[in-house]
């Protein structure tokens, strides 16, 4: 499992109640974050552009971490995000094999920083879902799509078991075959 | 050359860095080009990179993604520790923990047996030398 940079919160929030609106309505909101800090602020960053409502007159009532429901499970993530490139912003649709909806949102923020040089403030993810194998559209994803994989490790790297045991320089040249 | 150990589903591997070096698992899924889903029965299932794992020669018969009852069972009736330990493999990682382990006074009766087993091999030699000589 692992520690994952990004964590999914769920924050809830409403406008503060005032003489004319007693009981304003509450919002809730699924986002990631490194901690909970950052969650909160990108939660009235979202709800100031959807509502009229600012932290100063808001407040949250609840912020949850969600963890995964089911991390032995392989499922293929579906992730719709909004990203700024240095041209303007554009939509994407992304799809990820992964155990854990944290560990396919890492995913995607380390593919996007690699492939489109976006950094992690420039995105703004706007729908996760778990897609069933049929509805798969990329073919990356749908190549695992097999009941009988089988496959072979090309290249056999040995690697020190320990850091420790690292040495700059070898005797013999190492054989790779498997 | 072809290749003869793959990466598929009941592959078992060792696990050659990391927290759980030295450790038997199963293969019961693939994940993505990288990773496998790997299982064992005294560990939670869990995913591991491929750099992590040596694959050996020994496959067990198992659908995908089985429980855990029938991955124990399917583990038994391969005889899969009964396999890896007889294997050459298994059997020098083995010996290697043994010479690990030794202390002081088993590392000075191994001096000892290397001696008297150095001598026996000499006094062979020696009358099959004379043998040749004669």
């Amino acid at each position: 499992m692992g520690n994952f940079r990004f964590h999914q919160y769920q924050v809830v929030g409403r406008a503060l109640p005032t003489p004319s609106d007693e009981h304003p309505k509450i919002y809730r909101m699924k986002l990631w974050a490194t901690n909970e800090v950052r969650a909160k602020s990108k939660f009235w960053y979202f709800l100031r552009k959807l509502k009229k409502v600012k932290k100063s007159n808001g407040q949250v009532l609840a912020i949850n971490e969600i963890f995964e429901r089911k991390p032995t499970k392989i499922k293929n993530y579906g992730i719709w995000l909004r990203y700024q490139s240095r041209t303007g912003y554009h939509n994407m649709y992304k799809e990820y094999r992964d155990t854990t909806l944290n560990g396919a949102v890492e995913q995607m923020y380390n593919e996007m920083a690699s492939r489109h040089r976006v950094r992690h403030h420039c995105i703004q993810i706007i729908k996760t879902a778990t897609i069933p194998a049929k509805l798969c559209k990329r073919e990356s994803t749908k190549q695992f799509h097999d009941s009988k994989i089988k496959f072979p490790l090309v290249l056999k790297k040995v690697r020190p078991p320990t850091r420790k045991l690292k040495t700059t320089y070898k005797a013999s040249r190492p054989n790779l075959f498997m | 050359m072809p290749f003869k150990r793959y990466v598929e589903i009941g592959r078992v591997a060792l696990v050659n860095y990391g927290k759980d070096y030295g450790r038997l698992v199963v293969i019961v899924d693939v994940i993505d080009q990288n990773r496998a889903l790997v299982d064992a029965p005294d560990m939670v299932r869990g995913q591991m990179n491929f750099k992590r794992l040596s694959l050996t020669d020994i496959k067990i018969d198992i659908p995908r993604l089985p429980k855990k009852k029938s991955l124990i069972a399917a583990m038994e009736a391969t005889d899969v520790k009964n396999k890896w330990e007889n294997s050459s493999w298994g059997r020098k990682l083995i010996v290697q923990k043994r010479r690990a382990s030794l202390n002081d006074f088993d590392r000075f009766k191994v001096m000892l047996a290397r001696i008297k087993r150095g001598g026996a091999i000499q006094q062979e030699l020696a009358k099959l030398k004379k043998q040749n000589a004669s």
